[in-house]
């Protein structure tokens, strides 16, 4: 056997497990864990970002407002204005507080010492996908009826009768159990892999340069520790990547409920 | 128009940040192409996705109930052909 293979049998791959925490300090409710801790962090740095951003708004925006305003203006211009059109700014302060707390809450993934994105944890990303499908369920019965609302939704106008008991199926899973689904597990799945690769390949490089360094375990090393750095860089991508789409997916929702299809 | 030049509107209470009249058709049509090609992308593994579960479900409980097994495989196809026509009916034609 080769040094690199006995040094690579005692390895441990980094599993699931890597997102279990304790709670915080002893005799803390056990739901008290880090990335609950995170997700109150960021919630209340989002509030104290908006609150110095747009509390005393100046002619000319300097410092903080024009950071805010620069947000503003991408999600408005982004995501609210092509499906929500002249609704958007209606809609704006749903979808930035959207947007800037799930961007934070996913950059904390490769913040050093925070190091957890809290989307990571399904029940994150579900709380806002439900929030998402009862505004959406409610603003489509409000604007096209009961009645109305599914009309549009399960039956596409213009086709012989038949043809609708095949597709209407279709349609109401799509839109009513599978499309919230996918809302949540999208950046629940993106955030949780992206995790657990940039967890693998630091622990490689941490395990072959530092734990059990060896001659020919050393390039090995170093290639976790460059690709550390290359999937940190990643991670960063993805991590806007899902926080942009899911505030459009959510705008996408709220204007299909608004104004029916076509 | 100030909403286009980054320098928002603050002078008066309604600035035209926060509040605006309706657009108009120019500037409009760009975004609604926008919302129906966002529309169909994120649409179409959704429709695919419920095409096979609704018919493919379908074909396994006739399996289950007859034991032929060969329901499964001809739901499952039924299903995405019919989830692929219906994409097709919405953004398509």
């Amino acid at each position: 056997m080769t040094p690199l293979m006995l040094v690579a049998d005692d390895f441990k791959a980094p599993g699931p497990s890597i997102f279990d925490f304790p709670p915080l300090y002893d005799g803390a409710p056990y739901w008290l864990t880090k990335p609950v801790l995170m997700a109150i962090f960021g919630a209340v740095v989002v509030c104290a970002v908006a609150w110095s951003a747009f509390a005393k708004p100046k002619l000319v925006p300097r410092g903080m407002q024009n950071l805010g305003e620069m947000g503003y203006q991408f999600v408005r211009d982004q995501v609210a204005r092509p499906f929500l059109g002249k609704d958007a700014e209606r809609w704006m302060p749903l979808l930035l507080s959207l947007f800037f707390l799930i961007l934070l809450w996913n950059f904390f993934g490769v913040i050093p010492l925070i190091q957890i994105p809290v989307a990571s944890h399904i029940a994150f990303p579900i709380v806002f996908a439900i929030t998402i499908y009862v505004i959406k369920i409610y603003l489509g019965i409000k604007h096209q009826g009961l009645g109305g609302y599914f009309k549009n939704m399960m039956f596409p106008p213009g086709l012989p009768k038949p043809i609708y008991v095949l597709l209407a199926p279709i349609e109401f899973l799509s839109n009513l159990i599978i499309a919230p689904f996918t809302h949540a597990v999208r950046l629940f799945a993106n955030m949780f892999a992206g995790h657990l690769i940039l967890a693998f390949f630091s622990m490689v490089g941490f395990w072959f340069l530092f734990e059990k360094p060896t001659p020919l375990g050393a390039g090995l090393g170093v290639v976790g520790v460059i690709m550390t750095i290359a999937m940190t860089g990643f991670e960063m991508f993805i991590e806007f990547l899902q926080a942009f789409l899911f505030t459009m997916l959510a705008a996408m929702y709220i204007g299909n409920s608004l104004h029916a299809e076509h | 128009m100030t909403m286009r030049t980054g320098q928002p509107d603050m002078t008066s209470p309604h600035g035209s940040c926060y509040r605006r009249a309706a657009m108009s058709e120019q500037e409009r049509r760009p975004e609604t192409d926008g919302r129906d090609f966002a529309d169909a992308a994120w649409s179409v593994p959704s429709y695919l996705l419920s095409g096979i579960l609704v018919w493919g479900g379908l074909g396994w409980l006739l399996s289950w109930w007859t034991g032929v097994h060969a329901f499964i495989p001809i739901g499952v196809i039924l299903g995405v052909g019919l989830a692929a026509y219906l994409v097709y009916l919405k953004y398509g034609r």
